[in-house]
């Protein structure tokens, strides 16, 4: 773009911490963090859950890839996902993302497709969260077999309502552009102001203008999708406007590369450790506050080439007979991905602490397990910190009356430091969460 | 929110007429003439120069008439493709414009990214790719000296010169919104240049700032098809003639409306039919249409998904880098040329033995091909091979199969739901355990599947239709044997009984839903939503088309452009 000459430094600033390490020295609060890891098609709840409750509890086969921050990790079992009962992958996906039903959208002769009704958790917590100048919410995704013909529901983790997703970014360079691309300032270096962003904001406030005389003209639906539009295109010029401070514990780091795929293999591993490695450095550097990994999508058909899987990963949790010794292997494999997550969150120090005490991470799945499409006994992780909020060291829960998978949403989204006292809509609706994994 | 209405019952296939319907649709083509002249009562002036104001039907100075009993869909915005952007932005410009910024993939809906895009939300990604692009195409426009001072008009007489922009965001502002701007709308881009231009002490620096947004304006990123031409009823509008200048470019050639259209539509011709047929014509008869095309086929057959072909190597040593395209390139030169360049029924495309192979594909064919190399050339299938048409071609073959192994249920699932516009209901939770899976033939195990009635209401509509291809394994290469027995590809689809791919093939191409699905999805890809029950009259009208003008391709464009769905639509609420 032209002539971006005109710039002046500003001074830096240092985030500094209290004497314990517990909040900024002006005695602001650490800030809270969201995150979500979500696979598709799974577990083997005979290699997943602990075999006693409570702290300490023994990780089965599955969980043993958390054993490195294994204090960091509360297992839920017992809960059943009440938000529906039909088409397990969609309802299940759905239900355990928002705590909503799903949309069944009219057919009429085309595909079954589904969406959600309601925003999946990251993004009730994004607008509490996300700060003026932030990322609203970072997505991101690792395994491109994904089903993309089933509405949105399937292949897009984060929604903010009906057919309004928030598509996952799958190549860690592109991720890393945004982030640490162009414009992105380090630490204790000189910020600079650009007074190309002053224009383009101008610009964008005249994009504003049309939107809202479009608006006037249009369908209450189509008046939802503009509202999305300015909302974004607001988000876009608060970033423009206002100059992020990078904390101390933020560094620039190099491009991780987009891993492509090898002789028709997709190099899952590698993808999500460059993901991770983003995440991490996002939240230290305060970038985003929300972020979720679409690890593999439901219903999704990645080869785990990598524990010898013999077919695409929905087919293989149908077609494979016995006690499914390679589904429950890749699901192993996927928790070493997801331990990775939490590890490089863990690896960056904050106060007196590290990034991963301040931030909670919701793991799940679209189904309980992936041959039934059963949606009880839910397999989920909560993990992290959540600011003090959460049981440190992590326990295993095991509801034996059937509780309701929203509580265990309720419970991270109060982690996140939301003031909710209920959470979720239909048979999903709960007004309280799991007292067991808070502290 | 929720509508379970699609689970009422417990039929899993609901077929989307039923043959009765159809029986009576048949019955009313002979009285056809009496649709939908009661529309609009004649009260509108006929050939009057008020173009978006006609309140009557039929006649060369009026829209063609929809049926009585056509309720039209509402009207919205539908947010450009990104290959509709890329391509506007292409034309927009000239000199081989184009974006390097990468945006999000469309969303596709019920099979069309068309659906997608009349429905699915921006979100914050796309309108930061969208700010990116729109900044990186105005800056390489007014950077580049020649090419400015054409696309300008004027020359700037200091760092600011009011006039000149004015009539240039007048001027190029109507190209990018598809229609004039209001004094409003280009005194608020001209206070954007302006602001830019002092800012930056620079004319042309400043201008791509207003450029820039003109690009990121809801009414060049959106299709604002709203309907403004009253109709005499008081529910429907026709869309007016600058929306209808938007619907036959994108339908039609996947870009941005042409001089020639926008001024057509300045002169209120596309609001009546003698106008909107001579421009219809002129665009199909133009190569671009054939092009545009190329994405209604490679969305209706799903060809995108081979860039990201699963297939494992160690299985299919054919498996190469290029292998998918070439697959894809098979398949677009094959429907092109017949729906184009021969111009033959097309139904035929389920029976075609004509084809065009490279050297790779014919290699995995295990066919001659002589001058074959990295370009596809014409070729026949021998009939040895048992190939035939689509179904028989590698891109829909390795497209419905397993990384490891082809599928019947995907195969199956795919003619049916695609082809034949038929639903299958989605498993249900909670499943009983299946039957132990036991090694043997895929037939033999989809068999056993079928032995738990949960499963077998689904998979008995799929698989037997699916399993008449199982001469072709999972990426497409022809067999005679599966795990140590003789290939047994017999099936049935509905009626028909057939032995092998050829027999399926030709049940599907004489399937009595087979022109009806087809002239079904072209509608939804050309007004961006599945049919609904009201616009039934609609279909049937382009079935009529289709078939009447023995199932040229070319009918079911013009049939579409004439369409009540494409002229009307309900007024927004």
């Amino acid at each position: 773009m032209g002539g971006a000459g005109v710039s002046f430094a500003l001074p830096p600033l240092e985030a500094m911490f209290n004497a314990n390490g517990t909040a900024h020295a002006d005695g602001t609060a650490l800030p809270r963090r969201l995150g979500i890891f979500f696979w598709g098609n799974g577990v083997k709840l005979a290699h997943w859950n602990p075999t006693t409750t409570g702290a300490n509890y023994p990780l089965n086969t599955a969980l043993m890839p958390f054993m490195p921050v294994r204090d960091y990790v509360s297992i839920v079992s017992g809960m059943t996902l009440k938000t529906g009962n039909q088409q397990g992958h969609h309802a299940g996906t759905v239900g355990i993302l928002s705590g909503n039903p799903m949309v069944v959208q009219p057919a009429n002769g085309a595909p079954f497709r589904s969406t959600f009704s309601a925003p999946s958790i990251d993004q009730v917590a994004a607008k509490v969260l996300a700060q003026p100048g932030q990322l609203k919410s970072l997505e991101t995704g690792v395994s491109t077999r994904v089903n993309g013909n089933e509405g949105t529901s399937l292949h897009y983790l984060s929604h903010n309502g009906p057919d309004s997703p928030n598509p996952p970014e799958y190549n860690a360079s592109t991720v890393f552009s945004r982030l640490f691309g162009n414009g992105f300032v380090a630490p204790n270096s000189m910020p600079v102001t650009d007074v190309t962003k002053m224009l383009r904001r101008s610009v964008l406030d005249a994009v504003a203008t049309d939107i809202t005389a479009v608006r006037a003209r249009v369908s209450a639906f189509d008046k939802a999708r503009l509202d999305q539009h300015t909302s974004n295109v607001r988000d876009l010029e608060g970033r423009l406007a206002n100059a992020t401070v990078q904390p101390a514990m933020c560094s620039k780091i190099s491009d991780p590369g987009n891993n492509p795929d090898q002789g028709g293999k997709e190099m899952v591993a590698e993808k999500a450790a460059a993901m991770s490695t983003l995440i991490a450095m996002a939240l230290a550097c305060d970038q985003t506050r929300v972020f979720s990994m679409m690890y593999s999508g439901s219903t999704a058909s990645t080869l785990f080439w990598q524990t010898m899987a013999s077919e695409g990963h929905h087919s293989m949790t149908h077609d494979e007979g016995g006690d499914q010794p390679l589904v429950a292997a890749s699901t192993v494999f996927h928790m070493q991905c997801f331990s990775q997550l939490l590890q490089s969150i863990k690896g960056i120090s904050e106060g007196a602490g590290n990034v991963l005490d301040n931030t909670v991470i919701m793991g799940s799945t679209d189904v309980a397990d992936g041959k039934a499409h059963s949606i009880t006994d839910y397999p989920l992780v909560v993990a992290g910190g959540g600011g003090g909020f959460l049981k440190h060291p992590g326990i295993h829960y095991r509801s034996t009356s059937a509780e309701n998978t929203s509580t265990v949403l309720l419970s991270v989204l109060k982690a996140a430091g939301l003031p909710l006292t209920s959470f979720g809509g239909g048979g999903g609706a709960v007004t309280s969460s799991v007292s067991a994994i808070e502290a | 929110m929720i509508d379970r209405s699609a689970f009422r019952g417990t039929a899993s296939v609901m077929a989307r007429w039923s043959l009765t319907t159809l029986a009576l649709a048949a019955a009313a083509v002979g009285c056809s003439g009496e649709i939908g002249t009661s529309m609009g009562g004649g009260s509108g002036t006929p050939g009057s120069g008020n173009g978006t104001g006609n309140g009557g039907n039929g006649g060369p100075g009026m829209p063609p008439p929809a049926p009585a009993n056509f309720v039209a869909e509402q009207g919205g915005l539908r947010r450009l493709t990104v290959p509709e952007l890329r391509n506007s932005v292409t034309d927009l410009f000239g000199g081989g414009m184009t974006i390097s910024t990468q945006f999000e993939p469309d969303t596709a809906l019920s099979g069309f990214a068309s659906i997608g895009a009349a429905r699915v939300q921006l979100s914050a990604a796309f309108v930061e790719q969208l700010e990116a692009a729109s900044l990186e195409v105005a800056h390489k426009a007014l950077s580049d000296v020649t090419g400015r001072a054409t696309l300008i008009g004027c020359t700037p007489a200091g760092t600011t010169d009011d006039t000149c922009t004015s009539q240039f965001i007048r001027t190029f502002g109507r190209r990018v919104w598809r229609r004039p701007l209001t004094d409003d709308e280009v005194s608020r881009y001209a206070g954007v240049a302006k602001g830019a231009q002092t800012a930056l002490a620079n004319y042309f620096s400043g201008l791509e700032y207003a450029v820039a947004g003109l690009l990121q304006s809801p009414y060049f990123i959106y299709r604002m098809e709203l309907g403004a031409a009253p109709t005499g009823n008081a529910t429907q509008v026709a869309f007016d003639d600058y929306q209808m200048a938007t619907r036959l470019s994108y339908f039609l050639w996947n870009t941005t409306p042409d001089d020639a259209l926008l001024d057509a539509a300045d002169a209120h011709q596309l609001t009546k039919s003698a106008g909107l047929t001579a421009q219809a014509q002129r665009l199909l008869a133009s190569p671009r249409t054939s092009a545009a095309m190329q994405t209604f086929f490679t969305e209706l057959y799903r060809l995108g998904d081979l860039d990201t072909l699963a297939q494992q190597p160690a299985i299919f040593p054919e498996v190469s880098p290029t292998l998918g395209a070439s697959m894809r390139d098979e398949t677009l030169k094959f429907l092109t040329n017949i729906a184009f360049t021969t111009k033959g029924d097309y139904r035929d495309i389920y029976t075609s033995t004509n084809t065009f192979v490279n050297a790779e594909m014919a290699k995995l064919y295990g066919m001659t091909a002589p001058g074959a190399g990295t370009t596809s050339v014409a070729a026949t299938y021998p009939a040895s091979s048992l190939r035939s048409g689509l179904l028989g071609q590698a891109s829909f073959l390795a497209g419905n199969s397993q990384p490891t192994r082809s599928s019947p249920t995907k195969r199956g699932k795919f003619i049916r739901e695609m082809m034949l516009c038929q639903q299958i209901t989605a498993p249900p939770a909670n499943v009983p355990a299946f039957p132990e899976t036991m090694p043997g033939t895929t037939r033999q195990r989809l068999t056993q599947h079928r032995t738990d009635p949960s499963c077998a209401a689904c998979h008995s509509l799929m698989d037997p239709v699916g399993l008449g291809l199982e001469n072709f394994d999972g990426i497409g290469a022809f067999r005679t044997m599966e795990a140590g027995q003789p290939i047994d590809a017999s099936g049935n689809l509905d009626a028909a009984t057939f032995t092998g791919p050829v027999g399926l093939a030709t049940a599907v191409r004489n399937h009595s839903q087979t022109p009806v699905c087809l002239a079904s999805v072209m509608y939804r890809y050309a007004v961006g939503h599945v049919d609904t029950d009201g616009e039934k009259p609609a279909i049937d009208a382009l079935v009529k088309a289709f078939s009447g003008d023995g199932y040229h391709f070319s009918a079911l464009l013009e049939g579409m452009v004439n369409s009540p769905g494409f002229i009307y639509a309900a007024k927004p609420q």
